[in-house]
């Protein structure tokens, strides 16, 4: 059994008088101590479907259909959190998840004051698994950091706290949204190495979600892709990137740049539109150059060949001779 | 007719659906639009309009409310529903005075002092300071009291204590707003300093100010009745709702409908504007965000 | 090909202030003693992380920040020494487009007001023009009564380039013009750029902290690092032969996708270098605190730019 199972999830949102569809159907798992990448622009729904995962979702959206199961245990249903407890999440931008009017020491301690709080434990036991946490993040000189305030640190340093702070769940699920999009790419660098090191020691699970292959490709054993609201093509991440069946994801790998000068970035023609996110057909079709009219009419479903790679599409089912 | 161009009418017609979302400004805007018609319609609405003005019937004084008289009739004889009617001509004509005077020389003075800063902002600020020490009211009551009680000396009292808010508030959006993207880029492009200031930034803060003028309008009549109702401001026979409101005080166990019906006259219209301004407001914070 | 731009030992010092009564407490060099030249009809790269400076120089380039020392030179004049007539015609020829479409455009303006501004700032004709700009942009006409925030990220960025194109400028400064935008977007506005200037041999002056864009896009290179610089040359032949530590640690850290990307990149960069905070304002390298080459002169000495060849500079003293 998978330890993340998300099957068949359908999300909406009531705006301004109307039910927007913010996923469609998606299904993704993850193994434990697996390190799995969620691929997307912006409104594919992977940060939806994180805050999903969760719980973080707003008061005006609503599951339509599907399930979440966390280790067996269901985790869109109340009493959840006890799920949720083994799972921590880490966002995009340090600053703004961090309080910035608190020193460092002070949240920390008051993350395993209120949220994970053991029976009779004192503060010195507090401050050890503090400085334990820091050391994993490679902050040492812990003293120093905890008197310090969040402004005063930079923006790796503060990603590392963060990190931290999730850390001291001891989570067995962590889900990294686009933790390393607002620093420089040599402490970016630094801060996947650390993910993943933190992956192995721990035998923990990572989702990572991004909008850069790059980052996909060198972190993750699987990557989803992920385009308007719908997964459209799954597999083992150097399969993907090597071969890939979608039509969007061929065009995505070919629109970045090469460090090698050897792809042209090629564009993808047109851009993503809102019929394309509510439509019942496919959600590629406007912009699809292999369209046909069958992709018009009806949403292809996500199918599986073999390997455990697969893709949403009417033309790479017939190529794969099903 | 206006000619719109396609992207124009889509998004007019957005805007006022928007406006409409709220039940609330909806009935602002009809209470607001019937006092508007009323009031410029009001000598076609009363066959009483000659007792506008100096007038006496002492044969038809304190009569309570009926078919002819729907308001009753006051001390000295004049049909309250007219009175009231004309009254509304007085309260809109004496905010839409102040506001247009008043407004655009104090976004001006704000907008000029905050976009250079330096001695225009210091000495603006000190004058500003002195006049908004005092609560508005106060301050009507002090220039009056130097100028002598009339309509005429309130309008005056009011635009010049007026001026001192749009004049801050435009100050405050200008230091803001000059520091924009959008600014900078004009300025790079080669914009001098006015057209940033009335194209750039001017613009951005309309919605501020729309929202401002709109509660203003309201709180400018309720001053200005109130000095009516204090005797300072416009005298009897003059039909200002204020006043009226202050003529009936001594007989409103009897004759309770000289005050009342003025007085609920009064509120539905600072109300109306109210219940704008509010809408207002909702609307274009929704849209900023 | 002739320089129509040079940059001569450009300095520019920020003060820092703390407390309520703003006491100067010390200086930040944004830019310390950077040279370099564009040609005319080149795509000029300037690569920088945060803190590098390509931000400050920008600005100085749209005589936004006056220098503190050295010269900037526009098609041979000193722009110190421009009166506020020949600022206003530079601008006219030097146009920029900013990182942040959705805020650089004004959210009260509709499209046609937005493109004629520029053209009415130099009293010239419009009515031909905006519509001409559009359609080098790729935008119909029916977005010229539409607002900014109605538009999509690239649909913003489009009407800011065709913004700077209105006056036909022989130059544009493009400050990350696509860090903001999607992937795929990214793609359509870089060949939009590349078009551009095949039809009106532009010079671009290419900002970006972005590696593999600027492999695509330039010709030449400027890698920046706090305010100093570290490496120029021909994109080729810096990706070909990284001399710099700096250009070689950017170089192995940008994630990728291909087994021929990984060959680009260097194998001696070792990994998890520890970062040590370096008193800057003192002489020595700037990369002193990551650098793994490092010796005792590079804490006293600032290694200055020193030409290896083929146009390839240098400031590195071991390179």
């Amino acid at each position: 059994m998978a330890l993340l199972e998300i099957d068949d999830l359908v999300l909406k949102v009531r705006s301004e008088g109307r039910l927007m569809p913010i996923l469609e159907s998606v299904s993704l798992n993850i193994e434990k101590s697996e390190t799995v990448a969620i691929v997307g622009e912006t409104g594919s729904g992977k940060t939806m479907t994180a805050k999903t995962v969760m719980g973080l979702l707003p008061k005006t959206a609503i599951i339509e259909r599907g399930k979440v199961t966390f280790d067996g245990i269901d985790l869109l249903k109340n009493g959840s959190s006890e799920g949720r407890k083994r799972i921590a999440m880490i966002f995009q931008n340090p600053m703004s998840s961090i309080n910035p009017l608190f020193r460092v020491g002070e949240q920390m301690q008051d993350v395993l004051k209120w949220s994970l709080r053991r029976e009779g434990e004192t503060k010195v036991e507090r401050d050890k698994r503090i400085e334990a946490a820091l050391e994993s993040v490679k902050l040492y000189s812990g003293g120093q950091i905890l008197g310090m305030y969040p402004f005063q640190l930079s923006g790796g340093m503060r990603q590392r706290v963060m990190i931290a702070m999730a850390l001291l769940r001891e989570p067995e699920l962590l889900i990294a949204d686009e933790p390393t999009t607002a620093l420089d790419v040599t402490t970016q660098k630094e801060i996947l190495d650390l993910l993943l090191d933190l992956t192995r020691e721990r035998q923990m699970s990572l989702i990572l979600i991004t909008h850069s292959l790059g980052i996909a490709h060198e972190t993750s054993k699987r990557t989803y892709v992920m385009y308007a609201g719908r997964v459209v093509e799954y597999g083992d991440t150097v399969r993907v990137f090597e071969g890939p069946l979608h039509p969007y994801s061929q065009g995505l790998i070919s629109s970045i740049p090469s460090l090698d000068r050897s792809r042209g970035m090629e564009a993808i023609p047109g851009e993503i539109s809102q019929a394309d996110r509510e439509t019942a057909a496919c959600c590629f079709m406007s912009r699809c150059p292999y369209v046909q009219d069958r992709c018009r009419t009806s949403r292809p479903p996500l199918k599986e060949y073999g390997q455990a790679q697969g893709a949403a599409c009417f033309v790479v089912d017939d190529k794969m001779g099903r | 007719m206006i000619h719109l161009r396609p992207g124009q009418s889509e998004e007019i017609r957005r805007q006022l659906r928007r406006l409409t979302y709220d039940r609330l400004t909806i009935l602002g805007l009809a209470i607001l639009g019937a006092i508007v018609f009323v009031a410029l319609a009001a000598p076609l609405l009363t066959p009483y309009a000659n007792q506008v003005g100096p007038y006496t019937d002492f044969t038809h004084a304190y009569q309570a409310p009926s078919l002819a008289h729907p308001f009753g009739t006051d001390d000295v004889g004049k049909d309250v529903y007219t009175q009231v009617i004309f009254g509304f001509r007085i309260s809109l004509f004496v905010a839409l005075v102040v506001l247009l005077t008043s407004a655009p020389f104090g976004v001006v003075l704000g907008l000029v002092a905050g976009y250079y800063g330096g001695w225009i902002e210091a000495v603006l600020e000190r004058v500003i300071d002195v006049f908004l020490a005092l609560p508005a009211l106060i301050l009507a009551l002090v220039i009056t009291g130097v100028l002598g009680p009339s309509l005429n000396d309130v309008i005056i009292a009011l635009i010049s204590i007026w001026w001192n808010w749009y004049a801050r508030i435009m100050f405050t959006l200008t230091k803001q707003l000059k520091n924009q993207p959008y600014v900078e880029a004009a300025k790079v492009q080669g914009a001098g300093s006015l057209r940033i200031m009335f194209l750039e930034i001017l613009p951005n803060a309309s919605s501020t100010l729309a929202v401002k003028m709109a509660l203003d309008l309201g709180f400018i009549i309720l001053i200005q009745s109130g000095m009516g109702f204090l005797g300072l401001g416009a005298r009897p026979p003059t039909p200002d709702l204020g006043v009226l409101v202050a003529s009936g005080m001594s007989y409103m166990g009897t004759a309770w409908w000289i005050s009342i019906f003025p007085s609920i006259a009064l509120s539905l219209l600072i109300l109306s504007f109210n219940l704008i301004g509010s809408g207002m407001r909702d609307l274009f914070d929704v849209k900023v965000t | 090909m002739e320089s129509i731009y040079q940059l001569e030992n450009v300095t520019k010092i920020f003060e820092v202030r703390t407390g309520f009564v703003k006491k100067r407490v010390g200086e930040v060099r944004a830019v310390d003693d950077v040279s370099f030249d564009i040609k005319k009809g080149e795509t000029f790269g300037v690569i920088g992380e945060t803190g590098s400076g390509k931000t400050t120089i920008a600005k100085m380039m749209l005589l936004v920040y006056k220098p503190d020392s050295g010269r900037i030179i526009y098609e041979g004049r000193d722009t110190s020494g421009f009166t506020p007539k020949d600022k206003k015609n530079y601008r006219r020829n030097v146009q920029t487009v900013f990182q942040d479409p959705t805020s650089s455009l004004n959210p009260r303006r509709n499209v046609k007001a937005i493109l004629e501004a520029p053209l009415a700032i130099f009293h010239e004709e419009s009515k031909d023009r905006v519509h001409e700009v559009l359609k080098l942009v790729n935008l119909s006409d029916d977005y010229l009564y539409r607002y900014p925030h109605t538009l999509s990220g690239g649909e913003k960025q489009r009407v800011a380039i065709a913004r700077a194109l209105a006056l036909n400028p022989r130059m544009m400064i493009l400050d990350e013009p696509t860090s903001a935008l999607d992937v795929s977007v990214q793609a359509k506005i870089i060949a939009l750029l590349k078009n551009l200037k095949r039809t009106t041999n532009i010079t671009y002056a290419f900002i970006s902290h972005d590696l593999s864009l600027v492999a695509n896009f330039c010709d030449r290179l400027l890698v920046i690092l706090n305010g100093r610089a570290c490496e120029m040359g021909d994109t080729e032949e810096i990706f070909r032969n990284p001399l710099h530590p700096y250009t070689r640690l950017l170089l192995s850290s940008v994630p990728i996708v291909s087994e021929s990307e990984e060959r680009v990149r260097p194998k001696d960069v070792p990994r998890g270098l520890a970062e040590t905070l370096v008193d800057l304002k003192s002489a020595g390298c700037v990369f002193r605190g990551r650098c793994w080459l490092k010796q005792e002169i590079c804490q006293t000495k600032t290694p200055e730019l020193i030409d290896k060849g083929n146009g390839h500079w240098v400031a590195c003293h071991f390179a």
